[in-house]
């Protein structure tokens, strides 16, 4: 991430916009490279001589400030030794050393006969003494290795950073996904949770909005979500088209971040985005009822105290618009179902089914109990449409 | 239905609630997830009420039981801690002690966790207090405490954390302990830092501190979120019989012609820039309009320069270092600690005097190194920015050395409470110096202003 005074932006009509970069830039895409080239060659130098190189170089650049914020990027992603054995415990020798000298002085003596007794009483010149008592400091540590990017990365990795950054005075932020696919939505939610935020979420027709904050921020807490809504920010280029406002607050002016696909924003996380269980696919493709349709794309519900379920399928009722969600859990999520069937005793919630396979009730009264559970379907594989029938139509 | 009490990073939440004004009062419904949620802080009054009300409620927020822990040895408390401890727990275990650096509140703190027995974080606000905290509370309390922060994680019932890393883990451990004190809890009321308290359960709450008041009027926030005010005794009540006596001296030192004239030179080109874009340090944000506007053209960066070389001659002059000889070498029998302004002239006078150095680099298992040895007399200085300022229990010092510091009234009473540990026969010595005819002076008054220099002697050394 960069730190504030490294972010360019432009406001205009109350819009706080990235002064993004462009990946093609010839300028900075040379200096990209320059500045990996440095990096990648600077394997056992001290972190001072390595940050200094790159700050002259940042410095010389005609865009300074972006140069920096390149530099300040590649640092965070460099390794530094540890620590050599040892100089603590020659820096307290010569603390000692130097402390029996000071107190053996007489009462008029001058600190250049101070320094003409300690160069009596170490074997190193003193220069040479003074050089290595602290050179453990982290300013002189050695390069070990670095976490490596080209830079075409680099760079998007600094735009990222540029909108990044602004979020860090947000409280909340307003996300549409605008008909997104069902693979993409879920890598969303998924990271929504593991950053710890919370979301009310709606469909608007084929988009979703989702207005994403802190547990807290509802309250009069201190707490600031910025670098957890910053994180979260990381996975939004994998909606491939979406729209993201956020009101910033600074004690000086109240803005808008905006932001949208057209942004050069590429999300770090990758492009895998799981996939459809072929059974789940089968069952949409198969599934026909009067009464009853299917969506592979449901709305995540709350669960429990503060669990989030992103349901594998919703049917809704033709007529009355009633929803009714099923998740599935299968051999190995024994863990998710305890938590799940624990939620929904703490705060039931009856639009939502749990499909279980039998193998996680091998256990005759867990069998038991799973079966008498009004909300369970039981199954092998998958559960069969009938079943499904069953349950929505007690 | 039972009422279910959940603890969700840092808030109380409730899927259901019972009709109760009050307890609606406390909670707000949240849309978002469909359930209601408060401040992990109001925990203490919502068990209190469903109790009250004899309403049926199963607790799966606290993460905490009553612990079995009790004093090692048994300690016979100053009449003030004995009147804070009685004080602080006729207000229910919640309330902020203000006492004088040195008059004991880590046992204090201890006689209130062996009276309350429940998991204890305690949060200071340094490196240092941390691991001299845990010392103090394994030694008294006879069991391991753990710490959280520079570079440990080891979380036990009694752990000692420090404000940054408490900042960051309440919305973790928010749950696991049923007693928060803060330690200089005038820290607390900082934006980033009053999450410790909001977002912890701990019915019971302790905030100690030397200097409770502060500018902005966040000792209201301390009440607010550990309690009220319930004990205070002043320094010049303890001075002499439970605080070492002291005196302050000031040295004020005269710049070399050469020195002067580099300053004066530097100074104006800072103050015309200023002055000619209309910059006032008076105002909020007017620092960081100069630190902005300084960056932006050749004449900007040049009065930039002007600022640092300024202020680095006045708080490194030759006639400072020459002092400083002086005093370190009158003293030599004693325990000194130099303050500076900044870790580079830390840094500088310890190569230069082979002396031992103390910042935020310094590792924790070399910083309870150097305090031992500093307290065992193999030691006799220590060179320190800021990480001596608060709290660190060195009784052994005798002497402090102001070389640099800000306009702080606090920091300033704070260091001179590194060196009033009471010892039989001390006499505990302050030296300010600082350099004529520069800003610096004028930065000395403003930090003077307490009552603990109301009574100072001024005397040229």
């Amino acid at each position: 991430m960069l730190t504030r005074e490294l972010l360019l932006f432009r406001v205009r009509d109350g819009k706080l916009r990235p002064s993004f970069v462009k990946r093609e830039d010839l300028a900075l895409r040379t200096l990209a490279t320059e500045l990996i080239a440095e990096v990648a060659a600077g394997a056992g130098r001290s972190r001072d001589d390595i940050e200094e190189t790159l700050a002259l170089r940042a410095g010389a650049h005609t865009r300074p400030k972006v140069a920096r914020g390149l530099v300040k990027l590649l640092v965070d992603r460099m390794l530094f030794d540890e620590p050599s054995e040892g100089i603590a415990e020659a820096r307290a020798t010569a603390f000692r050393e130097a402390a029996r000298v000071l107190r053996s002085l007489p009462s008029d003596a001058t600190v250049e006969a101070y320094e003409a007794r300690l160069s009596e009483a170490f074997p190193r010149p003193l220069p040479e003494l003074r050089e290595a008592l602290y050179a453990d400091l982290p300013g002189h540590r050695r390069l070990r290795g670095w976490e490596a990017l080209t830079s075409a990365e680099l760079l998007d990795r600094y735009n990222l950073a540029l909108a990044q950054g602004p979020l860090f005075d947000a409280r909340r932020l307003t996300l549409r996904a605008k008909a997104p696919e069902l693979l993409r939505v879920r890598k969303v939610l998924r990271w929504l949770k593991f950053c710890r935020l919370v979301a009310e979420v709606r469909r608007e027709g084929e988009d979703w909005v989702l207005e994403v904050e802190g547990p807290g921020a509802m309250l009069a807490l201190q707490k600031k979500y910025g670098l957890q809504l910053a994180s979260f920010l990381s996975v939004v280029p994998v909606l491939e088209r979406w729209q993201l406002t956020a009101s910033l607050e600074s004690p000086r002016r109240r803005v808008t971040l905006v932001l949208d696909e057209k942004d050069p924003l590429v999300s770090p996380h990758g492009s895998a985005l799981g996939h459809i269980p072929p059974e789940v696919a089968t069952l949409a493709g198969g599934f026909d009822d009067a009464d009853w349709e299917l969506d592979l794309l449901p709305l995540p519900r709350h669960t429990g105290a503060a669990g989030l379920c992103v349901p594998d399928l919703t049917f809704r009722h033709k007529q009355t618009g009633r929803e009714v969600a099923l998740e599935l859990f299968h051999a190995w999520h024994a863990g998710p179902l305890s938590r799940r069937m624990e939620e929904l005793r703490s705060r039931p919630d009856a639009g939502l089914l749990l499909g279980v396979d039998r193998a996680l009730a091998k256990d005759a009264q867990e069998r038991a109990l799973l079966e008498a559970h009004p909300q369970v379907v039981l199954f092998h594989g998958f559960p069969s449409a009938k079943r499904l029938r069953a349950r929505l139509s007690p | 239905m039972a009422t279910e009490l959940h603890f969700d990073c840092g808030t109380l939440v409730a899927p259901t609630l019972p009709e109760d004004d009050t307890l609606r009062a406390v909670f707000q419904r949240d849309t978002r997830t469909g359930v209601y949620r408060a401040a992990a802080r109001h925990y203490r009054e919502v068990v209190l009420r469903l109790r009250e009300l004899g309403l049926p409620y199963e607790d799966r927020a606290k993460r905490f039981e009553p612990l079995e822990v009790g004093l090692a040895t048994p300690i016979e408390p100053f009449p003030h801690q004995k009147a804070a401890l009685e004080a602080w727990s006729g207000a229910g275990g919640r309330g902020l002690v203000e006492l004088p650096t040195g008059a004991g509140k880590t046992l204090l703190a201890v006689l209130a966790i062996a009276r309350v027995k429940r998991p204890t974080l305690v949060v200071v606000p340094t490196l240092d207090l941390m691991t001299q905290w845990q010392g103090v509370l394994s030694k008294h309390l006879g069991m391991p405490v753990g710490m959280l922060g520079g570079g440990v994680s080891d979380r036990q019932p009694l752990t000692v954390t420090t404000y940054d890393s408490a900042a960051m883990q309440t919305e973790f451990h928010g749950n696991r302990f049923g007693f928060l004190i803060c330690d200089e809890c005038h820290h607390l009321p900082a934006p980033s830092y009053r999450f410790i308290a909001e977002g912890s359960l701990a019915p019971y709450r302790l905030g100690l501190t030397a200097t409770l008041e502060r500018t902005d009027g966040g000792e209201r926030v301390c009440a607010e979120l550990l309690g009220p005010l319930v004990h205070r005794t002043d320094i010049r009540e303890l001075q002499g019989r439970y605080l070492a006596p002291y005196e302050v001296r000031r040295v004020e030192v005269p710049l070399t012609p050469e020195e002067q004239a580099r300053h004066d030179e530097a100074r104006a080109r800072y103050l015309g820039f200023i002055r000619q874009r209309g910059i006032r340090f008076d105002v909020p944000e007017g620092w960081a309009r100069f630190l902005a506007e300084s960056q932006r053209t050749e004449e900007g960066r040049a009065a930039y320069r002007g600022y640092r070389e300024q202020r680095r001659i006045a708080l490194t002059s030759s006639a400072k270092q020459d002092v400083l000889w002086r005093i370190l070498l009158e003293h030599r029998e004693d325990r000194v600690i130099v303050f500076t302004d900044d870790n580079e002239t830390v840094y500088t006078l310890a190569r230069r005097l082979l002396l031992p150095a103390l910042t935020h680099h310094t590792p924790v298992p070399e910083r309870k190194a150097l305090l031992g040895a500093f307290a065992s007399g193999e030691l006799p200085v220590l060179l320190t920015s800021r990480v001596l300022n608060e709290g660190v229990d060195v009784p052994e010092a005798r002497v402090g050395v102001v070389l640099s510091g800000s306009g702080s009234v606090r920091e300033h009473v704070q260091r001179l409470g590194r060196i009033l540990r009471q010892r039989p026969g001390k006499r505990a010595l302050l030296y300010e110096v600082c350099s004529a005819q520069t800003a610096e002076a004028s930065i000395s008054e403003r930090r003077r202003q307490h009552r603990a220099y109301q009574e100072e002697e001024g005397e040229a050394c």
